[in-house]
């Protein structure tokens, strides 16, 4: 960089997120669209508040669900806006269907991937298995190593992708952890010099304006193929366009990139080929070889898709020998960037070996053990350190595995007695969706069967190979708790068994990204009872806005406050078909039990909405969680019915209403709203009691 | 011979070594001479590990797992449970 560049920079410490969330900043992205699922909650956290500062200019809308969030971008860019989304693991399996949608659409936008694994089982750990997933849906690919590199591809990818050659969407990845929550010294440039690199995003090919109309997304019988091959040879052009973007950025930021990076290849005799983060330890052991004479390099794949067969072979043909680290295996073959790099190195000389790392995070030590044995054998494909150890096996109860294998009889130890939930759970200190769902179950007896959607009381559990919970049941999907109760419930009647079906959920899981799934569980008539613990926002992700939020909490997307009312999902079981609708609160126990008790015995689908208040997400002493709880009620901003035969009768009517004000002030979550605002929420109270309880 | 795959787990409730009770903070400590056994502290308590064995019994709290987040103390009708702060191990 020159000095004139630099001075057109400020260095700011910044994680990969927030580097992230500059670039779509400085992109001038206009539509923001994105549902919360760790590690990503980082990167729109941080687009929220360069909003919420005034930093950044754009509409930020919070979706119900991934396959929402990139329909929401996907819609954006349809009508001809810059716009941005992120997400990661399950969340990019959800949206796959999207993600297809809108390359096929020609629709230029950038999505960034915090990489994670994608279960079951569930992990956090960033193997890239979601990213690598995606290689066959036309997007392309930038794998960062950095924070300064995640920045400064959110805008190169916007300028390959708008490219009239290109006009496909770019995925824009960093790991999980490893980049989005480390900080690192970042070069941010103004706003002028991005806009000179950038102009505005004015579509030519397809855009939705009722001046100009045209149409989109039509099937197609006989012409499919040939629109596969339009993607195709974009995505070969793209290769020459990313070449052409790439030298001009470094024109104009004086930062250098390509397809692949080269480090100390030349003359190399073994090559380490990888990508994303590994890279830079691997740089650190090539300058070690090196030291001591040994002629040792490294390649980084840069760009995945259009994948860089030229320049890799270019480089690698003619070395002796080339050991790839991969991160993630397709199972029954090798490492995807083993297989990709032998294609391309087809017939040439090196001999080739496969290490597959997994999620792990891999140190200096690790890496010259696997050179070593590159340097020993001729050609491999291994694991790297994965293994199950046998003690895991052993927690997890293989021994009862091996006597149920071998047709023995045994009366199983750990059930015999005792609570349903012992203690030793991940839960908050003071979490009353935990002493809700607790009470629920110990009401409903052993004799159930209980999936649990993702959330807290998911996470709760415990990892595996530990269980906090003694019933039979497991954790699915965040999506479809319902879906999977009612395949229960049907096998239930193939077997002629009896027992009580408990779908758990949280605000989430039934309410939002879940709710299509209730919905269609309730209207199916299956009888089982949906236990619905509402903690008003997404708490295990550390508190995002979810559809039941109430108006004007503030969350880490809503940071200055949600402005729109909470979704009253009872209300809408009540209308969907359900036979018995309950609203309850942990603080009065006996009233939650007399509602299980009656649900279980419901003759159809029955509905019970819990309150449960968070100290983590609502800024609050947990000491308090059940006092506050207890508030809600009296101050009817929470109200306890029941709903059977189309009659609501209310459990709890207050002596005297209290007013709202003694609830919201115990909350950090609404400690920035004004006496005006205290009034409307007064007001809002006041028409739903007059709706539910006096109308 | 095959193994437990799946994430599968045959042995439930094997979280008891997870000793919570190094999270805490603040202790509650209960003043049985004027707790009259009611057993709201049980029915609130988040981690279920407020027992009362029989009905004359004295109430227990099991510190391996107790939490410390103090619902017991601020919802305890006669004040009999006091949070104390931790000392340094």
């Amino acid at each position: 960089m020159t000095d004139e560049m630099i001075k057109k920079h400020t260095q700011m410490f910044l994680s990969g997120s927030e580097a992230a969330a500059w670039g779509a900043k400085l992109a001038r992205v206009q539509v923001v669209s994105a549902y919360p699922i760790t590690p990503n909650t980082a990167t729109i956290a941080a687009v929220a508040e360069l909003i919420n500062e005034g930093i950044m200019d754009a509409e930020f809308v919070n979706a119900e669900g991934e396959h929402s969030a990139c329909s929401i971008v996907a819609g954006a860019s349809s009508a001809g806006v810059r716009s941005f989304t992120a997400s990661c693991g399950q969340g990019i399996a959800y949206m796959h269907e999207v993600m297809w949608m809108a390359s096929g659409m020609a629709l230029p936008f950038v999505m960034a991937i915090t990489t994670r694994g994608i279960g079951s089982p569930q992990t956090f750990g960033p193997d890239t298995s979601d990213v690598l997933s995606e290689r066959d849906s036309s997007w392309l690919q930038f794998h960062c190593e950095d924070a300064q590199e995640i920045l400064d591809s959110m805008i190169m990818a916007y300028r390959v992708s708008e490219h009239e050659e290109v006009l496909l969407p770019s995925l824009v990845s960093y790991e999980g952890f490893r980049l989005t929550h480390t900080y690192e010294p970042v070069m941010v440039p103004d706003q002028e010099l991005a806009d000179r690199f950038l102009p505005p995003y004015t579509p030519k090919h397809a855009f939705l304006d009722p001046d100009y109309p045209i149409q989109q997304g039509h099937g197609s019988l006989l012409d499919y193929s040939n629109m596969k091959r339009q993607q195709h040879e974009a995505m070969l052009r793209a290769k020459g366009v990313i070449k052409e973007v790439c030298r001009e950025f470094e024109e104009v930021f004086g930062r250098k990139y390509g397809l692949i990076e080269e480090y100390m290849v030349e003359d190399a005799d073994l090559v380490v080929v990888t990508y994303g983060t590994a890279a830079g330890v691997v740089k650190d052991v090539v300058d070690e070889y090196r030291k001591e004479g040994e002629k040792v390099g490294l390649v980084r794949i840069r760009v995945y898709r259009p994948f860089p067969e030229e320049e890799l072979r270019g480089t690698l043909a003619d070395k002796k020998k080339i050991l790839v680290l991969d991160r993630f295996r397709s199972p029954g073959t090798h490492g995807i960037m083993f297989t990709e790099l032998r294609n391309a190195l087809y017939g040439e000389k090196p001999r080739i070996s496969n290490f597959v790392l997994g999620h792990e995070d891999v140190f200096s030590h690790d890496i010259k053990k696997m050179i070593e044995q590159a340097k020993r054998e001729d050609q491999f494909d291994k694991w790297y350190n994965v293994g199950m150890p046998e003690a895991k096996l052993k927690i997890a109860g293989e021994d009862n595995y091996q006597r149920l294998r071998r047709g023995e009889k045994f009366v199983r130890e750990d059930v015999k007695e005792g609570s349903l939930v012992v203690p030793g759970t991940n839960i908050c200190q003071g979490c009353a969706s935990m002493l809700a769902v607790r009470h629920v179950i110990e009401t409903v007896g052993k004799n159930c069967v209980v999936p649990i959607a993702t959330g807290c009381i998911m996470a709760a559990m415990g990892v595996w190979p530990l269980s906090s919970y003694k019933f039979a049941g497991g954790h699915y999907c965040f999506t479809n708790v319902a879906s999977i109760a009612s395949g229960i419930e049907a096998a239930k009647k193939r077997q002629g068994k009896d027992y009580t079906i408990l779908a758990i959920g949280g605000d989430g899981g039934l309410g939002d990204i879940g709710f299509g799934a209730l919905s269609g569980a309730v209207e199916r008539g299956h009888k089982i009872l949906y236990i619905c613990y509402d903690n008003e926002a997404y708490m295990t992700t550390g508190v995002q806005r979810s559809g039941t939020t109430p108006y004007l909490a503030k969350t880490k997307t809503t940071p200055w406050g949600k402005n729109m009312k909470k979704k009253d999902i009872a209300r809408i079981m009540e209308a969907n078909g359900a036979v018995y609708v309950a609203t309850a609160s942990p603080s009065y126990l006996p009233d939650l039990r007399k509602k299980v008790l009656k649900a279980k015995e419901a003759n159809g689908p029955a509905f019970i909405h819990i309150l449960c208040p968070c100290p983590t997400g609502w800024e609050m002493d947990p000491a308090l969680a059940i006092e506050i709880g207890r508030i809600a009620v009296e101050t009817g901003s929470w109200i306890l019915y029941e709903w059977e035969g189309g009659k609501r009768t209310i459990t709890k009517v207050p002596k005297k209403r209290r007013p709202v004000e003694e609830y919201l002030k115990l909350q950090g979550r609404f400690s920035h709203i004004t006496d005006a605002q205290i009034e409307e929420i007064q007001r809002y109270i006041d028409k739903r009691w007059q709706e539910l309880v006096e109308g | 011979m095959p193994e437990l795959r799946g994430g599968v787990i045959h042995n439930l409730g094997n979280t008891l070594f997870m000793k919570t009770g190094s999270w805490r903070t603040f202790k509650p400590v209960i003043d049985h001479d004027k707790c009259n056994r009611c057993i709201v502290c049980s029915d609130y308590c988040t981690e279920g590990v407020v027992y009362r064995k029989g009905k004359e019994e004295k109430i227990v709290i099991d510190y391996d797992y107790c939490k410390g987040c103090g619902i017991c103390a601020h919802e305890c009708p006669t004040d009999a449970i006091e949070m104390v702060r931790e000392e340094m191990p």
